[in-house]
């Protein structure tokens, strides 16, 4: 944050240097590959655009993944207004144990996709992002008790979708 | 929830799970950069061209008042001119009034004489 004062192009391309990696983890987590490079860019824009309103209520970091999740949200939004499915992973026969792997992976996406939005949302930025309950709850701009029911319903149920797969933990 | 993170076994099912996020194309942030700068180049336009807009507008303004009062003065002075000269017309009317009477009244006297 030190780095970051006014909106001018240097201290944005620095802005960008240090979160684009972290945005793009994202972006792939939350809507795949096809729109991914759409969205990184779109999220930067909105961010650039943003800056001015940015006061440093809270830190860069929760302010930037809240202004990307916005963004993947809107578009899971209208994904699902077009009635298009969420991205999906093609597996063609199991033998190896890399291709048990790979069923791993796609059962916990097929489970993830199969929860409430905001429980999918919830749970891929508190395992994957490492993000605490409180950063969760600043991003999504909900109550601290909401995210924990969130990730708490969440995770109920996606252990009993990949039970229901055979997979064990 | 630290403590449930930490003996989660989904964590650890997550982070074996992840699949690995493609490589950003080397043209991504010369391509955002140039979104950006197209972006702002009309603003800067339209601020450049709201400058002169308001320029025009205050010439306008301006103009228009000191034509207006410049009508105003020029009004007052026809209506001065007119004054002067209604009044010395009134004026001339009087005296020819005032030397008629003294007519007569030579005329009438020199009948008496």
């Amino acid at each position: 944050m030190g780095f970051f004062h006014a909106k001018s192009l240097p201290s944005f391309e620095k802005l960008y240097e240090e979160y684009q990696g972290m945005v793009r983890h994202l972006v792939f987590r939350m809507v795949g590959e096809e729109a991914l490079e759409d969205l990184v860019q779109e999220s930067f824009l909105r961010i650039w655009r943003g800056l001015p309103k940015f006061k440093g209520e809270s830190s860069l970091k929760t302010w930037v993944y809240r202004v990307a999740t916005n963004v993947c949200l809107d578009f899971l939004k209208k994904q699902k207004k077009l009635g298009k499915e969420l991205y999906e992973i093609e597996l063609g026969q199991l033998n190896s144990k890399l291709d048990q792997d790979l069923y791993q992976q796609k059962s916990l996406h097929e489970g993830l996709n199969t929860l409430k939005e905001e429980q999918r949302t919830a749970l891929i930025l508190f395992y994957w992002e490492e993000l605490s309950l409180k950063e969760i709850a600043k991003v999504l701009g909900v109550a601290l008790g909401t995210v924990q029911s969130r990730v708490f319903h969440g995770r109920k149920n996606l252990l009993q979708f990949l039970k229901e797969k055979g997979i064990t933990l | 929830m630290k403590h449930l993170k930490q003996e989660d076994p989904l964590k650890d099912f997550f982070s074996k799970n992840a699949f690995l996020v493609p490589v950003a194309p080397t043209e991504a942030k010369t391509r955002l950069l140039e979104k950006i700068k197209a972006e702002e180049a009309p603003k800067s336009f339209w601020q450049a061209q709201s400058v002169w807009a308001m320029a025009l507008v205050l010439v306008f303004l301006i103009g228009s008042l000191t034509w207006h009062f410049q009508g105003q003065k020029q009004d007052s002075y026809v209506s001065q001119e007119d004054y002067i000269e209604s009044s010395f017309a009134e004026y001339l009317g009087g005296l020819e009034e005032k030397e008629d009477a003294i007519g007569a009244d030579y005329l009438a006297l020199a009948e008496t004489i």
